[in-house]
Order: structure tokens, then sequence, then C-alpha cells
């Protein structure tokens, strides 16, 4: 007597066929390589976030059209860091370490970068720092930073005034009363001091003001020839600026790299008596990279350099046959030094400080214009 | 020392044109309201698409915004806060809903638009030389809007039979109702008038400052500090209270630092409440039953 067992012969045939075919299958898509990007509500820091992811965009889309590192795609991870929240960050951040398996990670603000300090150096995450201030790489072995510390930053418009503004003798400080807005204040006091500068005044405001006149009617007494705006940037600078020449303030207003935006350059108000110090982004970057910084930041190719030196080293880590990981990445970025990105230049130093090559620029036509460049260590 | 008075000025009277719709609502329906600032963003948004993205002019623009205002005033009291009125729901539940919308209000712009501060003037606004001191025509505006829309309340209220009726409303909901008086129909006129003073009073703001999410969290704080240091007995008592605290927010730094701004405007509220605590007009310990 015969048995049916139910499963007919071609199907046997076929399961059997799939099991030998198996080992000659492709692999399953490798896992990607992941790396974090902080994204803040913060008004301030809201503008230069998109800026820098756009730029990182341009990076990733790029190798991964090559077919990424040793066939692993390029992935960037959104990190909510809400309005420059520590406790939120830390959550956001300890989701991307846990599930997205983040090496690298870009983020800003003093006190979410110093709060965060240990989880970066429990987990081997590199933290890229675009953070101003001092303090931040002195808390964590795995922060570097890519922008420049307060004094570096306030430095070159400091000389610049000194050699090339002879008739300014007094500045005024606006700035925000946070740690950032702490250290500018102690940098213009520094920097400026340094070159016979006095600052008469300062005032403070609280992070997105609705109204500075009270502060600028203040620093405006003390009669200074500049006001220095020791602010985050976007929405809050072009309020001090129109604010200032609103109440009649018609000498120099100073800033930092927050104020390199369109919306800043768009101002009629700064095509006189404005100077800022930003990143400089060499004429043989990438025509998409310098559109980006035109139009929406210039953080853009900060977003970007971010990318290209985490894709350079992690290649040269595949090449290697060295494990993509944050610690490694961490060991090669420490021996490099001198850096030269598409966009820019850097000098990366062991404790995690960076010079980098910034620009004095001020408005015309509705565009920023490079008066003078500092590499980095021509202004030690 | 002129700039500290006159800017001092300007700022209280932007405070009370708030305080006003503020404590229209408070007066009538019993209720702090939070979610004012969500119409004031509403407003604040409306006036940018407007001008930035259809390209109206300032003309049109600004008493379309105006009529947002108004609209979304109504949306929120139709689409939340009839339910728990008519239930005769505990202030707190009501204070809490209105702090809730307002925060998801704030959030959820941040998402769509993000936090960034956008304007649509991107100039210097006309201005004149008022004793020494510069004044914009944002900064004149909300001053003859203040004086405007506190003749105009006073007019609806002493001369009209639905303001009359609200009145009634604020004074004893139950006997209006027993009256015939459409309690529903006095409330949402009430969350319409108030929307439009909302609404008034962000153009010419986002005209000044520009407008980002967390735009309208201290002016609406601002109001009700005021209309606390006031009193609610009459319109009076929250444009008082708004021109003091004005006056405190700009002479707060006259000779200390300018962080110590927030902790003397407010301690101005502690100093008045501890002194008066119906307000300098009175009227404050008038809660029909909520608390």
């Amino acid at each position: 007597m015969r048995v049916r067992t139910g499963v007919s012969p071609r199907t046997i045939a076929l399961l059997l066929g799939l099991l030998l075919a198996m080992p000659f299958l492709p692999a399953g898509a490798q896992e990607p390589i992941a790396l974090g990007m902080c994204q803040s509500t913060a008004p301030g820091p809201a503008k230069f976030a998109q800026a820098m992811w756009k730029g990182a965009e341009l990076v990733v889309q790029d190798v991964n059209a090559k077919g990424g590192i040793s066939g692993r795609k390029l992935q960037l991870v959104p990190i909510d860091i809400g309005k420059n929240d520590p406790a939120l960050a830390r959550q956001s951040m300890q989701k991307a370490i846990s599930y997205d398996k983040i090496v690298s990670l870009l983020c800003w603000g003093s006190n979410v970068m110093l709060q965060n300090g240990p989880l970066f150096d429990e987990n081997k995450v590199v933290a890229y720092a675009m953070s101003l201030s001092a303090r931040v790489p002195q808390e964590s072995k795995y922060v570097q930073q890519l922008e420049v510390v307060t004094t570096l930053v306030v430095r070159p418009v400091a000389e610049y005034v000194r050699q090339r503004l002879p008739n300014v003798k007094k500045v005024a400080v606006l700035y925000v009363d946070y740690e950032f807005g702490y250290e500018m204040v102690k940098a213009v006091e520094t920097e400026f001091g340094r070159r016979g500068i006095a600052v008469v005044a300062k005032a403070s405001h609280p992070i997105a003001p609705p109204d500075l006149r009270a502060q600028l009617t203040n620093l405006m007494q003390s009669r200074p020839d500049a006001i220095y705006i020791a602010n985050i940037g976007g929405g809050e600078m072009v309020l001090a600026i129109r604010t200032a020449r609103e109440l009649g303030f018609n000498g120099l207003l100073l800033t930092h790299t927050g104020g390199d935006a369109p919306d800043i350059y768009s101002m009629k108000l700064t095509e006189k008596n404005f100077i800022l110090d930003a990143h400089v982004i060499l004429d043989d970057a990438p025509g998409a990279l310098k559109q980006l910084a035109s139009n929406v930041h210039g953080y853009a190719g900060s977003g970007f350099d971010f990318a290209w030196i985490n894709q350079t080293i992690m290649a040269a880590l595949a090449k290697e046959g060295k494990p993509i990981t944050g610690e490694a990445i961490l060991a090669k970025l420490r021996t490099l030094g001198h850096v030269r990105t598409p966009a820019t230049e850097y000098q990366f130093f062991p404790d995690g400080t960076t010079q980098r090559t910034l620009g004095i620029f001020d408005v015309q036509k509705g565009q920023r214009h490079l008066l003078q460049i500092y590499r980095p260590g021509e202004l030690k | 020392m002129m700039a500290y008075f006159i800017n001092g000025l300007a700022l209280g009277f932007n405070v009370g044109l708030l305080a006003f719709g503020l404590a229209l609502i408070w007066r009538t329906a019993g209720m702090i309201d939070f979610s004012y600032g969500s119409v004031f963003l509403a407003a604040g948004y409306a006036v940018l698409f407007f001008r930035n993205v259809l390209d109206w002019p300032l003309w049109i623009a600004a008493p379309a915004a105006v009529l947002v205002g108004g609209a979304t005033g109504m949306a929120l009291y139709a689409g939340f806060y009839r339910h728990f009125l008519r239930r005769r729901a505990p202030l707190f539940i009501l204070v809490l809903l209105s702090l809730a919308i307002f925060t998801v209000t704030e959030n959820g712009l941040a998402i769509i638009f993000s936090a960034q501060r956008f304007y649509f003037i991107h100039d210097l606004l006309p201005g004149w030389t008022v004793f020494g001191v510069r004044v914009n025509a944002a900064q004149l505006s909300k001053i003859g809007l203040a004086l405007l829309v506190m003749v105009g309340l006073w007019w609806y209220f002493a001369r009209t039979r639905s303001g009359s009726a609200i009145l009634a409303v604020a004074d004893n909901r139950q006997l209006a109702q027993a009256v015939g008086i459409d309690i529903d129909w006095a409330y949402l006129r009430v969350f319409g008038i108030s929307g439009l003073i909302a609404g008034a009073a962000a153009v010419p703001t986002v005209a000044e400052i520009g407008v980002d999410p967390f735009v309208g969290f201290l002016p609406v704080f601002l109001a009700l500090a005021s209309i606390i240091v006031g009193g609610l007995r009459d319109l009076r008592g929250p444009l008082i209270g708004a021109l003091v605290l004005g006056q405190a927010f700009h002479w707060a730094v006259w000779k200390i630092p300018a962080s110590w701004q927030e902790l003397v405007a407010y301690g101005v509220v502690i100093i008045v409440l501890m002194a008066r605590p119906e307000g300098l007009f009175g009227g404050m310990q008038k809660f029909h039953g909520r608390t």
C-alpha cells in the first residue's frame, strides 16, 4: 500500500535545490555605517543644523553611489536634542548608539556636549563638536572639535580690527545668557584687550529674546565704537542688528561664525559697518557645497567635512583590514594632524582642540565678501 | 533714560493688548487660557505666509492675519474647550488642557517649519524720533491698537446687546442661562473677539521681531502677569498692569545686569500680590466656583 505524504515531488525537488544553492546566493545587504547628526529645535541652531545635514548628505550620497565603504553604505541618523536640552540629547544619543549603532556623531551646545561627554567615552563614539566652548574637549576623551574654541573665533576679528580699523578703541558686548555667551565675553575681553581695545560695556539676553532694546540702549550709553554680538545666531542675530540700527547705533557691528547665513547677508543693514569671521570654503570646493553654503548657511561646509573626514578615515581602516569602530576612527584622527578636505583645512590636535581656516567677511550686494583669510596656525 | 521709559511704554501697550484678550476669556469663561499663545502664533505665521508666500500687500495681509487669529480662537473653543466648559470641568483641567495645546502648537510648528525665526520685513521699520528716542511704526501701532481695543471693548460691552449678554454670562452664568442667553454662543464670541485681539497684537510684533515657534511664550506670560498685577475689575486693570511690567522690564537693566530683567519684572508681580492679592484695581477674587 502506498502512503501519500501530502508533499508533491516537485516541491521536494525545489526545496532541495534551494538548499544546495544557498552557499552560492549573494549575501544579504550589509549593515550600513551610521553617522549621527544632531538636530535642534532651538531657534538659533535650527538653521545651521539643517545646513550641516544637507552638507553631510552630499558626501553620503556620493560615497553610496560609488558602492559605500567595502560594500557598506553610509547612513545619517538624526539625533534630536530639542532646544539644546542635555537630558533629551542624552536619550536621543543613547538610542542612536544602541539601536542605530552610530560610530561617530556631530553635535553642538556647550551644555549638551559637556553633560554627555561620559556617554561618548563609555560607548567609544567619536563626537565632533561644533560647540565653541574650550571646556568641551577637556571633559571627554572622545570629543574632537570641528569648530574652533571661543578665543580662536574672536581672535581673527580682533586682529583685523586692530590692523585695519584703528579708530575702533572701545567695544561693547551683547551676549547670550548661556555657557557659550559667558565664554565669548571672556574671549572678547582677552583678544580685544590684548590689542589695546577696551571692552566698555556688557549686556546679556536670554535665549530667543523677543526684544533687545533694553540691552542695546544700555550698551549704547557707554558710547562704544563697536558692538560685538555674541549670541547663538539665527533670528537672535538679525534682531540684534536691526535693533541696534533702529536705536541709532551707526558704529561697527562685529560677530562670529553664527552670522554666516543668507538672512544676515540679505539685510541691507549689514552692507555698512558690519564684519564677521566665518568658515572659509575654498575656491576648489565642490560647486554643490558652495551653493548650499550660499543659499542655506555657511555651516553646510562643516557638515560636509564631518562626513568627508569620517568616510576618508573609514576607507583607510577598511583598506588596512581594521574594524570600523569609534575607537579606531579616533585613533586614526589623532594621528592625522593637518587635514585638507575639499572644503577647507584643519589642524587637529591630540587634546581634541582644532584650528581651522577662518575668514573675515563683510557684506556686499547680498553676499558675503572675503576681506582677509587666516589659515590654521597663523593666529597663535 | 527717556529711552527706557519710551521703550517700556511700547512694550507695556503690546502686552496690554494681549492682556485684554486673556482677561476677556478669564472673566467670562473663568479659565486661564495658555493656548492664547497658539492663537498669537497662528496669526503670526499667517501674516508671514500671506506676505512671503502669497505676496499680498501688507494692507490686505495684516487684516487677514487678524481674522485668522479670530478664527483660531473660535476653533479652539469649538474643538476643545466647549466640551469641558459644558461639563463645568474644574479649573486645573482647563489650565492643563490650554497648556497642552500651547505646547503642542509650539513643538508642532518647530517640526513643520523648523525653529528658525522668519521675517517679512528685512529692513528697518519706518520710525520717528519722540523725545529723542526712535520709535518705530510697529511700536506706534501697538500703542494705537491697544487704545483702540480698549475703547472698542468698552463700547461693545456698554452699548451692544451681545456685549451685555457676555457680561451677564461673566457675572452669573446660570442666571444668564435662565433668562435665555445662549451660553455657547456667548463663549464662541468671546474666544473669537479674543482671537482677533491676539491677531492684532501678533502682526506688529512679527513685523518688528519676526516669528518662530517660541516667540509667543514671553508676551503671553507677561500678559497673564499684567492681569494679576492690574486686576480684573475692568479694562484699566490689565492695561495698567502691563504698563507697570513694561517699565519694570526696561528699567531693570538701567543699573543692573540684563540677566536680572525677568527676575525684576516677575518680582514686581510677587510684590503686588503680597500687598494687594486682588490686583491693583481689584477683581481678582471673581473666580466663579472653578477653583
